[in-house]
């Protein structure tokens, strides 16, 4: 597996060697559940990328973690092996929750793994992922208030938080078609969602995206911020997506096989398709609307910076009025749902905070 | 042909309530006189067009011409004229009986005189013709052969002994029909020598030859090569073809006093062959047209619209051109739509003739489009004494003036809306629910007549507006299907209606305009509301729904914004498939129609048109 991995780095940059010129931002270890790899793997990947590769100063190398005393209990090891970041999956504290998720952790084994991976790596460099919209949550709305606490009195100085969301073909979804558990109503969401917040405001967290909360701009993760604004990143391993923007300012959006035994044949075999790099199984330039849409998409996720005319032109050649129907545009910031902010060399395009809560709608709405 | 002289000659039609046998007989005569073979039978030859088929009824008029030779050595020319059996084609129906001069009048030995044995029987009374009657279907169990034909004498004035008893199914006295018709019909009575007058019954569609049209020659003689002029239009045509139908197309190069057949003569549209019409030579032009000519008068309008109608409204235009080809009676002109886009207003001759015409629109044009609720023409009068038919609910007036003094010409004072005598013949002990239906529906009884011990027909004076929607279907439902309808227009009556419009977020949408009676309208308006709630999603913003009579705002629904979307996370992988859920929602905006920031499907607009069943 490392392996392929390491053949993977070798080839990406020595086919596209002008990327050995730019500076690495991040390197993200996810995907599922990292921590069951070794750390070696961990050290010999990042090893490899900065043969080819200079590093940032503050590069952010981050792995995911689930809070279980054997993934925890790892993470010294990590640390040692390069990871300076780390993204634990604790979805809640509250035993209800747990349950309902089949979470095989229990409160006790998540408040130690935080506490273990915050001596690791710091406390401003440790993330907890949180859940809401439980079945708990559609009855006891305020039991969401005390898992927020309860991540908020750890010191957490990085929240991501996710509404459960039902979907079709899963056990979920047959049980909720069965009535076997309730979900929220639209109020008690954005009760739930307005809480989250607050909370977090009030302990210092801002709200940086749609679903995430951060102390200050050092602690947001870096590595997000780069898919949110639209910049470049490398996919790496089965089913990984990249977006990479070529000498000729072309954007290619590329993603690796999705099948694990697949990709490691694909990238091991001798006669491999090998655009940009092995293990790709779709390579597709972006076409100038596809540019267009993916900026919108991501960046009016950003809360406080939307998405600025800057970036609209460096990746379409266009400003908002070219790129955006005028009146729906128009209506939009009408009706308080966007606003346009205007600095002294740019223009942004900015989601209000109600406009956040009915995000989707206003991009389909937008990107008409 | 030559050898025909009107003695020799029996025009005949065969009329009847529907499935009291008329295609089986016209199967048999045809039969008898050798032009259908086992082998093409009257579903290839006399039912053209597939819709008909399906539908079971008749709908264009085709017409046979047979020979038969008696015992005493003469052949005669017997023409079967096909008329259209559905009320809606009464005209079409009066205009083929006038080509004929007798008629066989068949009545169902178990069912009994029926609604439209009587009305085709009155047609037939009008025209001076021979009636020959025929009771059917005397194989059949239920059969009642004396009590019918007592009932025959009764109703129909023929005497029992003139009555003739038949099973076109077994054949039992079939071959006897024509030897009555030779005996008893009459024959035609034109004028030989007088300058050609032909009177044009029917007419179809034909890809290579045009319109063809079908012909009865009252007077003179018809020739190929001739110029003939039409009475109606006055444009002129040249003969390039004459024959008869045996059935199909039989080259005679001449038709002469008293016979029917067909003409080719270059004509484009179905719209040209006018039914009724008269046709004279050029060079022998008539003091007077031949009596009884209608041009056709609509009844009953609806507005046709393509689903995508920036895409396909050409493509829908096409389709309703090819479709005028044959079918000369509907009216179409264009409707502007600020909701549905551009459209067509279509007029209709009845409710039958609507529903065929939608689903050959549907087998040509081959998607969907929106059909608007059938409307009727009002009559408008206005304070200077002008009045105005209104078939557009658009150009309806928003109010009338009832006051007397002070009022400007433009003012709309009064409303008339067009009635129609209906004929329901039901059994006895429906009686009261057929009643109740008719008070409810606006009616005002005129008659109630016993026909027999068992049944009924009544007479009741109805606004056609109610008879165009679901009247028919609840008669039959309220009386297990025994009742049957005949209605015939009867000029225009005062009424009160009212325009309702529709508002979204304050924004009027002229497709959802109505014009109901005025003390159905908080009903109706309520109704409106309430469907398109249903049928509208939630949006970011609020919509109101509002239905007004004018400005007056008489039902109205809000429908909260939502206010939370689904928070997810969205990372690398995430991109493409958000981006293509994205284009998703793009394709199916576009099938919505906007109204200002308000975006409504198609099931929207259907939902308000489409009328309820069984209320």
């Amino acid at each position: 597996m490392k392996k392929s991995y390491l053949r993977v780095i070798d080839q990406f940059f020595m086919q596209n060697p002008e990327f050995q010129d730019r500076k690495l931002k991040s390197i993200f270890f996810g995907g599922g559940t990292p921590s069951l790899a070794q750390p070696e793997t961990f050290s010999s990947i990042i090893h490899q990328t900065s043969k080819y590769i200079s590093f940032l100063p503050d590069v952010e190398i981050t792995m995911e973690a689930n809070p279980t005393s054997v993934e925890s209990d790892k993470i010294k090891e990590f640390k040692q092996a390069g990871i300076n970041r780390v993204s634990i999956g604790v979805q809640s504290f509250d035993e209800r929750d747990l349950k309902f998720l089949g979470r095989k952790h229990s409160i006790q084994e998540a408040v130690n793994a935080i506490k273990i991976a915050q001596d690791s790596v710091g406390q401003d460099r440790v993330s907890l992922d949180l859940m809401f919209g439980t079945n708990l949550h559609a009855s006891e709305p305020d039991a969401w208030k005390k898992v927020l606490k309860t991540a908020l009195d750890l010191g957490t100085q990085h929240i991501s938080l996710y509404q459960l969301t039902v979907e079709k073909n899963t056990s979920f979804y047959k049980k909720h078609a069965k009535g076997e558990f309730n979900l929220p109503s639209e109020e008690i969401y954005e009760y739930l969602y307005d809480t989250a917040i607050n909370m977090c405001a009030e302990k210092g967290l801002k709200q940086y995206e749609v679903s995430n909360f951060s102390s200050s701009e050092s602690t947001q993760s870096k590595h997000n911020v780069q898919y949110w604004k639209s910049r470049d990143y490398i996919g790496i391993g089965p089913g990984a997506h990249s977006r990479l923007t070529l000498p000729n300012n072309e954007r290619v959006a590329a993603v690796q096989i999705m099948q694990p035994e697949q990709w490691m044949h694909e990238v091991n075999g001798d006669d491999v398709y090998n655009k940009i790099m092995p293990g790709n199984i779709k390579v597709d330039n972006l076409s100038t609307q596809e540019r267009v849409d993916e900026l919108f998409l991501m960046g009016l996720r950003l809360v406080q910076e939307g998405v600025s005319e800057s970036a609209l032109a460096h990746h379409s050649g266009l400003t908002f009025s070219s790129a955006l129907n005028k009146n729906i545009l128009n209506q939009l910031i009408h009706h308080e749902l966007l606003r346009m902010e205007e600095t002294q060399n740019d223009k942004n395009l900015v989601a209000t905070s109600k406009g956040i809560k009915v995000l989707n709608s206003v991009l389909s709405t937008l990107l008409d | 042909m030559s050898k025909f002289p009107p003695e020799l000659i029996r025009n005949f039609s065969i009329i009847a309530h529907i499935d009291h046998g008329k295609s089986t007989l016209a199967d048999r005569l045809l039969e008898e006189t050798g032009v259908l073979t086992g082998k093409n039978n009257r579903s290839q030859f006399l039912d053209k067009l597939k819709v008909e088929q399906e539908r079971g009824i008749t709908v264009k008029a085709q017409t046979c011409a047979m020979f038969y030779t008696t015992d005493d050595g003469k052949t005669y020319l017997l023409n079967l004229i096909d008329t259209p059996g559905h009320v809606d084609f009464n005209y079409e129906v009066s205009r083929s009986l006038a080509a004929c001069s007798s008629v066989l009048l068949l009545v169902d030995s178990s069912q009994g005189v029926q609604a439209q044995t009587l009305a085709n029987y009155y047609l037939a009374i009008e025209q001076d013709l021979t009636i020959i009657p025929i009771m059917t279907k005397i194989d059949q169990q239920s059969s009642q052969p004396d009590v019918i034909s007592a009932q025959m004498e009764q109703l129909l004035g023929v005497e029992n002994k003139d009555i003739l008893p038949i099973s076109a199914k077994t054949g039992i006295n079939c071959d006897q029909v024509i030897p009555r018709i030779i005996e008893n019909g009459s024959k035609p009575s034109g004028l030989v020598e007088a300058p050609l007058k032909a009177l044009l019954f029917d007419s179809w569609y034909d890809e290579y030859f045009g319109v063809i049209c079908m012909v009865y020659v009252v007077d003179g003689q018809l020739k190929i090569g001739q110029t003939l002029i039409s009475a109606y239009t006055k444009k002129a045509y040249e003969i390039l073809q004459v024959g008869i139908m045996h059935p199909e197309q039989v080259v005679t190069n001449a038709l002469f006093t008293g016979q029917v057949g067909y003409i080719v003569c270059n004509m484009r549209t179905a719209a040209e062959a006018r039914v009724g019409d008269t046709l004279y030579r050029k060079d022998q032009p008539i003091d007077k047209p031949l009596p009884g000519f209608k041009p056709a008068k609509p009844m009953v309008f609806a507005g046709v619209f393509p689903l995508d109608s920036e895409n396909d409204f050409d493509k829908l235009k096409d389709t309703i051109e090819k479709l005028c080809l044959t079918d000369s009676s509907v009216h179409i002109t264009r409707e502007n739509s600020g909701a549905l886009g551009m459209g067509f207003r279509c007029g209709f001759l009845g409710l039958l003739h609507m529903d065929v015409f939608k689903q050959r629109l549907e087998q040509e044009f081959g998607t969907e489009t929106i059909i608007t609720t059938p409307t009727v023409v009002y009559k408008v009068a206005y304070a200077d004494g002008k009045e105005k038919l209104v078939e557009n609910p658009n150009e309806f007036p928003d109010s009338f003036m009832t006051r007397k003094n002070g009022l400007s010409a433009n003012d709309a004072v009064a409303v008339y809306e067009p009635i129609v005598v209906a004929t329901i013949v039901c059994p006895e002990k429906y009686f009261l629910s057929v009643i109740n239906l008719c008070n409810e529906r606006r009616g005002e009884q005129k008659d109630i007549v016993n026909i027999d011990e068992d049944r009924v027909s009544i007479h009741y004076i109805m606004p056609l507006n109610e008879i165009i929607h679901d009247f028919f279907d609840r008669l039959k439902s309220l009386t297990q299907g025994y009742a049957t309808l005949d209605y015939e227009e009867s000029g225009y009556q005062q009424t009160e209606m009212v325009k309702l419009n529709v508002m979204i977020n304050k924004e009027s949408v002229d497709a959802l305009s109505f014009i109901v009676p005025k003390d159905q309208s908080q009903f109706k308006a309520r109704e409106i509301v309430e469907k398109l709630r249903k049928q509208i999603s939630r949006q970011m913003y609020e919509v109101s729904i509002q239905c007004a009579v004018g400005v007056k705002v008489i039902a109205s629904e809000t429908l909260k914004a939502f206010r939370k979307d689904v928070t997810a996370k969205c990372y690398g992988g995430d991109i493409t498939r958000k981006r293509k859920l994205l284009d998703k929602q793009k394709e199916g905006k576009k099938k919505m129609k906007q109204i200002g920031s308000v975006h409504i499907p198609q099931e929207a607009f259907l939902s308000v048109f489409k009328v309820d069943d069984g209320k």
